[in-house]
């Protein structure tokens, strides 16, 4: 029995789902699908193992890419064409989103098995070690310092670590994974809850899994994909609230609302302040006088601002009395994005290349613009959708029209920000942004995709339809690669052999038997100056405290001194007041230029990285071996570990240097 | 639950006692710890610990009434539950109690134990209500489903979880049980014993400075190990002297260093050369050097010329 309004839209209402049910349960045809579904998400698994398995042993095969891409689109393909099914129950879809978001996590959870790989990772992997070793909060994190203020996945992690005994990275990856499933389901409550029947929902999730940021960069160890979760949450108990009718019900979910957007607030910074954008936005919609408006607006609109603004209070009371940096760690990215990309359209700037040094094979780079295409004639349709509901009185000014037209507005935004991916500056913001102006964009195109579906399912000639659906699958193939490849480059999303200057590719062995060297020898938490690769790791496993490098702290410079050139004596009074007591260099910087460009920072200078491909570091390491302020105690193939004797002793050594003959002993 | 047209009446020997046994449920999460720690304790104490505060949350707010449907109850649950791990670590924070096993278990039975009372006088004094067997749902898109049809999509759901872990599980371990490229081997060389944070102090016999060579590789590596005194130009201190090396072996070895003039201050370097490998970059025989002041005893001199 259906008590709801049914929101659909440009077709009749599917049959009632209770009896179908029934009717399939009993039947061959609901086993032989269910292996035929089970076969197929294993297949993809197996395809897309093979394609990891092809990764890690080689640099420059794009045979990985294919198998990959043919798993995943196998484990994909299916769950769609059962979720689009008409006749499918409501209670199938969700085991079907559940499903795939489980298998959905295996590129994530193959990429690194058994410890951190991403940049952020290591930094969120020591702030929970700081926990579990200190039973504090807001432990100080050298690697990325604002995630020491946002402690809230540090702390469900270290619970669940102190509930059984797992490791860290075991514990995160139970949390991850619930957190991606939860995701998913997420995105089709919040469907649900403005007005979507569950077909148009679920599909709306899946929709949303194109995203960039849905494969990995939401799936690693880090604030957001907790965040992002309870972001999504949070809008769906927020629609849910101003839809209740009854006084005591909205009060139930607007409980609910505060809950998620607490635990946002005390979680990542950014998902909070989207938060509150979104929720303002949806506040306004509900007091346009157009969309809005009918019996017992007020109440809802006091209902949606008081929902707005507490939210706000909380994540401004966070900023203010526990993050006050969070603003000024933020502010770089927006206002470099901005100021770039009006350089570039000025044409006093140099655009950035897209796909510039990626590995990614051409058909995975093309497949990126097939995304946004696709993202933009299905948003087309569902605002034509809107506005026919609309004309034809189906969407009447209330509520559910608010909030539809709310979501839409939220999902338009998506196609400004793509502009900010031709400036090197915005599209890492622009790229974050996609995971949520995301859940506006699916909501807007899911009715758009139900109407597609049907009409293709509607032909009359057999192969006609065949075509047609099979068309509408192969867009969704195409999609699913281009969104993923539009987010991460392959280095991040793919194993593989040691990879200089990558982020997710330059740890070894080697350096963790340094890290793990060092910390045995001198212990945990000592000041040390490295260049970004080596301490992540550094940093994290090895336990120490890694110099931030800065226009103000240019620990690069210990570097760029040419041999028999003085360092900076500012820079030697710096690191000894900061009591920095060891350099650790890679020698590999002399000879190689890292694949990010960046060797320290982000915000080193460009001249660091020379256009010419050699290293600027180029005979400029040998120094630190002669140098007396410097004690060489370790040397590995590619790794030096130096003690700073600063300030610099006025001594010079005996000259000539003694004649006196040692020896050598075998020690037992 | 049963059903009754279109209306979902609780049965009374289960609503109100409902929060009770799910408090006392995670109460008994400290029997877990009799478990080995790691993937058994986690098979149990996972489920209780990311379901049952959520739940008593829920209960609490919802009371017996307009409680989200089944997957949004078990979605609210786990991430509500996940929420009051974090807010039981700001707790024990702000009232300056140190985060361990023992004070987030009590911190959070404690807040159970609120909920859990909270929800279940809720769900008493909604029992003793005259309306409270007429709960019709709310008009927000909510769908009341036969109970076969919730016990039906409550089964697809666990076998889809249970599918989908065992998945991810198997995907694992295949991928882990694969033949893999074997890690690229390293060497390093460095100084042992005690940590110095300055010049070694010489005594009239010398001083004796211990160093290691390790070499992670599957092979037997040959190296050759010598010894200089830094300066302007270098002059042999010790060796050379052949070493070898076997897989993952470690070869442990002392420089025995001559005194100095009173108050003058040297630079040692031990250097170690492969025989047979050659550094990728320089195409040279790799080699790997450490370095040390030692000092002659008394007052270090500024200028010191022998």
């Amino acid at each position: 029995m259906r008590t709801a309004t049914y929101s659909y839209l440009l077709e009749p209402p599917p049959p009632p789902e209770p009896s179908l049910p029934r009717r399939i349960w009993g039947s061959h045809a609901f086993w032989l699908v269910t292996l035929a579904l089970a076969g197929c998400e294993l297949a993809g698994l197996g395809a897309v193992v093979n394609g990891y398995r092809i990764a890690r042993g080689t640099l420059t095969s794009t045979s990985e890419f294919t198998w990959f891409w043919l798993g995943m689109i196998v484990m994909l393909l299916p769950v769609a064409a059962l979720i689009a099914r008409a006749a499918t129950p409501r209670g199938t879809r969700a085991a079907l989103l559940i499903l795939y978001g489980c298998v959905s996590y295996a590129p994530k959870l193959l990429r690194d098995p058994t410890a951190p790989a991403f940049h952020d990772e290591f930094a969120h992997w020591r702030a929970t070690e700081e926990i579990l070793s200190t039973g504090k909060l807001f432990q100080p994190n050298t690697i990325v310092p604002i995630i020491s203020q946002y402690p809230g996945l540090h702390a469900v992690t270290a619970a669940l670590v102190h509930a059984t005994g797992l490791t860290i990275w075991q514990s995160a990856t139970a949390l991850l994974i619930m957190f991606h499933v939860m995701l998913l389901l997420g995105v089709a409550a919040l469907a649900e809850a403005v007005g979507l029947n569950s077909r148009t929902a679920s599909l709306a999730a899946l929709l949303y899994s194109l995203n960039s940021s849905f494969l990995y960069f939401d799936t690693q160890f880090a604030y957001e994909s907790m965040a992002i979760t309870l972001v999504v949450w949070a809008l769906a108990m927020y629609a849910r609230a101003i839809r209740s009718p009854r006084r005591r019900g909205r009060r139930t979910w607007c409980v609910l609302t505060l809950l998620f957007a607490a635990g946002a607030a005390v979680t990542h910074h950014l998902s909070t302040i989207i938060l509150v954008v979104v929720m303002t936005l949806l506040a306004l919609s509900l007091s346009v006088p157009a969309l809005a408006r009918r019996d017992g607006w007020r109440r809802t609109a006091v209902t949606a601002w008081g929902l707005t603004l507490t939210t706000a209070a909380m994540a401004g009371a966070w900023y203010y009395f526990v993050a006050p940096a969070t603003l000024a760690y933020l502010s770089p990215y927006l206002g470099e994005g901005v100021t770039q990309l009006l350089r570039d359209v000025g044409g006093s700037g140099s655009a950035r290349q897209l796909f510039g040094a990626s590995l990614s094979p051409w058909w995975e780079q093309r497949s990126a613009y097939v995304v946004t295409m696709l993202a933009l004639a299905l948003a087309a349709g569902g605002l034509l959708i809107l506005r026919s509901l609309i004309k034809r009185g189906r969407l009447a000014p209330g509520r559910r029209r608010a909030l539809r037209c709310g979501f839409a507005t939220l999902g338009l935004v998506y196609f400004p920000s793509t502009l900010f991916i031709f400036s090197a500056a915005g599209a890492e913001g622009a790229r974050r942004s996609w995971a949520f102006s995301w859940i506006g964009l699916s909501v807007l195109m899911a009715p758009a995709a139900v109407w597609l579906i049907d009409r293709a399912g509607r032909r009359a000639v057999p192969w006609r339809r065949i075509s047609a659906l099979g068309g509408l699958l192969v867009m969704l193939a195409a999609a699913q690669v281009g969104g993923t490849a539009a987010g991460l480059d392959a280095s991040y999303r793919f194993p593989g052999p040691f990879l200089y200057g990558s982020d997710a590719r330059s740890d070894s062995p080697e350096l963790l038997a340094a890290a793990t060297w060092f910390r045995d020898r001198f212990g945990a938490g000592n000041n040390l100056v490295t260049d970004r690769y080596t301490g992540l790791v550094f940093g994290s496993f090895g336990l120490q405290e890694t110099a931030e490098p800065s226009a103000g702290f240019p620990t690069y410079d210990l570097y760029l001194a040419k041999p028999g050139q003085a360092v900076s004596p500012v820079l030697l009074a710096e690191l000894d007041g900061g009591h920095y007591t060891y350099l650790v260099v890679d020698e590999r910087m002399a000879y190689d230029v890292p694949e990010i460009g960046v060797y320290f920072e982000p915000s080193e200078p460009p001249s660091l990285v020379a256009s010419h491909g050699e290293s600027i570091f180029a005979g400029r390491l040998a120094k630190f071996d002669t140098i007396t302020w410097l004690v060489k105690v370790f040397s590995s193939d590619d790794y030096a570990v130096y003690r700073l004797t600063l300030p610099p002793a006025q001594q010079t050594y005996q000259h000539p240097p003694p004649r006196a003959r040692g020896s050598f002993r075998v020690a037992t | 639950m049963t059903r009754a047209s279109g209306v979902i009446k609780i049965k009374p020997y289960w609503a109100p006692a409902w929060p009770v046994w799910a408090f006392l449920a995670f109460a008994a999460i400290a029997l877990t710890r009799w478990l080995p720690a790691g993937y058994a304790r986690a098979a149990v104490a996972t489920p209780v610990l990311l379901t049952l505060p959520g739940a008593l949350t829920l209960g609490a707010i919802f009371g017996g009434r307009r409680r989200p449907p089944a997957a949004g109850f078990v979605c609210c649950s786990a991430l509500l539950s996940a929420l009051w791990c974090v807010f039981a670590s700001l707790i024990l924070y702000m009232a300056h109690v140190l985060i361990t096993v023992d004070s987030t278990y009590w911190c959070l039975l404690a807040v159970c134990f609120v909920l859990a009372a909270v929800a279940h006088a809720r769900i008493r004094i909604e029992a003793s209500l005259p309306w409270h067997t007429a709960i019709t749902p709310d008009a927000s898109g909510e769908t009341v489903l036969p109970p076969a049809s919730i016990r039906r999509a409550g089964y697809q759901t666990a076998a889809a979880l249970a599918a989908g872990l065992v998945l991810l599980g198997g995907a694992m371990y295949s991928y882990d049980h694969l033949p893999a490229p074997a890690p690229a081997g390293y060497t390093w060389l460095s100084w042992t014993g005690p940590r110095l944070t300055g010049p070694v102090q010489l005594s009239a016999a010398g001083a004796t400075l211990p160093f290691e060579i390790v070499h992670h590789q599957p092979g037997t590596a040959s190296y050759q190990l010598r010894a200089s005194w830094l300066g302007t130009t270098s002059n042999p201190l010790a060796g050379p002297l052949p070493v070898t090396v076997g897989p993952d072996g470690v070869f442990k070895g002392q420089l025995t260093v001559p005194p100095l003039p009173r108050g003058c201050v040297s630079r040692v370097v031990v250097i170690v050369t492969a025989l047979h490998q050659l550094d990728p970059h320089t195409k040279q025989p790799r080699t790997w050097s450490i370095n040390t002041d030692v000092a002659g005893s008394g007052t270090v001199r500024d200028v010191c010329e022998s």
